[in-house]
């Protein structure tokens, strides 16, 4: 008893310092930004700190935020199922490269994007899709356009750069998930007679599924927030809720607006990562 | 070779091909001789690398951001190793809290993150401080080096540790000794994803750096923009080569494969 004690006390000592910067620099920020958002900006921009929804109303009943809504998930839906077709292959083709030193290599391109910081890989995106950039160079000179298209700025440019920032996310947890599968059981499958395809489909997929569930919410969560990439490609005005709670915080200063959008979006992605969970959940049952 | 296989590894390879598009891109443009970004490049030259190295705003900016990572990666990786050790070796009421709490920063989306930050730091004076940069990069790192230490202490055998107690050490020598020497790997890792996303960091610092807080990754920000100036190609470059360096290290130190 005095040894649980004591062990218990241990661990929570250890834990002291991250708890202190968790809970200064993370919990009590974001409880103040809910406060925030409950208060209200009078037309000569003075806040007033007393109860209100007004900043919820504004979003419900704006058809301008819920185009914003509307921006965020659809780009969101697009860069998901992009990631997972991209994705699901990549990951395969990793984990089954024969060799060695291949397999290495792979996952260091895989793993390059989380090292290399996201306004680097956005500005290669910049330079692809430019007018004046390698991909219409190349349209060009093969003679598939005749004048250069324009490609920034448009919702096409943001869903193929904000693909490449998130793809590591969805090839790492299935590769992992891929990785941990017996390889056994796909023999077994075969040796009772299964078609290749029919071994993937009932035996390696469903065995794969909790990294592809964690992959997924993992892209849709970090998705929804993403707003650097979509202001370098498209500028500020491409409708994105992320990029409208910068717009509105930054450039028109109502904090209390930019606050309430802020807990929208946040609440949005708690929903997404908690359905994931459930999913999970179920599947790893099913799995037993 | 069957046709589906073929398929997926064409796939497969197309993705890579995707995945280093850009950053190949941004290493050739960094070559290009011409005054703006064109492709085909106008000749080879280095001459953004020396207009880099001759600038005082891109080499004001390249000792902030090594200053920022220099105080965050020690800070982090002491607040890191403590909490992964306990969350991995220690049974207790609230773990799974404490485990989603830590990690929480890393699924927040950005833009509310910098925005809770920026709130806080005005009312408490902390934007546009080194102070302010400080915090919030200590806050973005802590998820990931606690999950890479944590591999390192789940490799640990507890017996060593018990061996070493009961030889005598007391607690603090086992941890000096002992358990930390043994967690290297984990450790170092720890050390450099800590020190390469302090000093790519983005997300938050735009919310909460300002005019004497430009950081490197915030002055190219600033210049893809507003002003071109084709040494973003250059520092981007460099970049690049930094991550396949330290990648190099990350494998031979654990293995790639177990970072994902």
């Amino acid at each position: 008893m005095r040894a649980a004690a004591r062990r218990r006390l241990t661990a929570w000592a250890l834990l002291a310092p991250a708890l202190v910067l968790l809970v200064g620099v993370f919990v009590v920020p974001s409880l103040d930004l809910l406060r925030l958002s409950l208060a209200w900006t009078d037309p000569g921009r003075t806040i007033h700190s007393d109860f209100s929804l007004a900043n919820y109303r504004n979003f419900t009943t704006s058809a301008h935020f819920h185009r914003l809504l509307w921006g965020s998930v659809k780009l969101t839906l697009w860069v998901t199922a992009g990631c997972l077709l991209l994705g699901y292959p990549a990951a395969w083709y990793m984990v089954h490269a024969r060799r060695r030193v291949a397999r290495t290599v792979l996952y260091a391109i895989v793993v390059s994007p989380l090292l290399i910081s996201v306004i680097v890989r956005t500005f290669g995106w910049v330079v692809l899709l430019a007018n004046n950039g390698v991909v219409n160079w190349a349209l060009t000179v093969t003679g598939a356009v005749d004048k250069p298209v324009r490609m920034l700025g448009t919702f096409g440019s943001v869903t193929v750069a904000s693909i490449h920032v998130l793809l590591p996310f969805m090839i790492l947890p299935i590769a992992s998930g891929l990785q941990d599968i017996d390889p056994t059981l796909a023999r077994a499958a075969q040796n009772l007679g299964a078609t290749p395809a029919q071994t993937f489909w009932r035996v390696t997929l469903p065995l794969s599924m909790p990294g592809v569930l964690a992959g997924t919410a993992l892209v849709i969560a970090l998705g929804l927030g993403l707003f650097i990439t979509p202001l370098l490609v498209a500028g500020p005005l491409q409708p994105l809720l992320a990029l409208g709670i910068y717009y509105v915080t930054l450039n028109q200063l109502d904090f209390p607006l930019g606050a309430a959008l802020s807990f929208v979006l946040l609440i949005f992605a708690l929903l997404v990562l908690a359905a994931a969970a459930r999913a999970l959940s179920a599947v790893n049952r099913s799995a037993v | 070779m069957r046709p589906g296989r073929a398929a997926v590894d064409a796939v497969g390879l197309a993705v890579y091909a995707f995945l280093l598009a850009p950053l190949v891109v941004v290493v050739l443009a960094s070559l290009n001789a011409a005054n703006y970004l064109t492709f085909p490049p106008r000749g080879i030259s280095l001459r953004w690398y020396r207009a880099l190295w001759e600038s005082d705003l891109w080499a004001e900016s390249f000792r902030l951001s090594l200053l920022v990572t220099a105080i965050v990666t020690p800070l982090v990786l002491a607040i890191g190793t403590l909490a992964a050790y306990a969350l991995v070796r220690f049974d207790f009421r609230g773990r799974g809290l404490m485990r989603t709490l830590v990690m929480a920063p890393l699924v927040m989306p950005q833009i509310v993150l910098g925005i809770a930050l920026l709130n806080f730091f005005s009312a408490l004076g902390l934007v546009n401080t080194l102070t302010g940069l400080t915090l919030g990069h200590t806050i973005v790192t802590l998820p990931y080096t606690v999950r890479l230490v944590a591999i390192s202490v789940q490799n640990l055998d507890p017996a060593l540790e018990r061996a070493a107690e009961s030889l005598g050490a007391n607690p603090w020598q086992v941890f000096w000794r002992v358990t930390l020497p043994l967690l290297r790997p984990g450790v170092v890792a720890g050390a450099i994803f800590a020190a390469i996303i302090s000093f790519g960091e983005l997300g938050v610092t735009l919310l909460i750096a300002g005019a004497s807080t430009t950081t490197l990754p915030l002055r190219i920000f600033n210049y893809t923009e507003y002003n071109f100036d084709p040494a973003i190609n250059a520092v981007s470059t460099i970049f690049v080569l930094l991550a396949v360096v330290l990648i190099a290290v990350l494998d031979r130190l654990i293995g790639l494969v177990r970072i994902g």
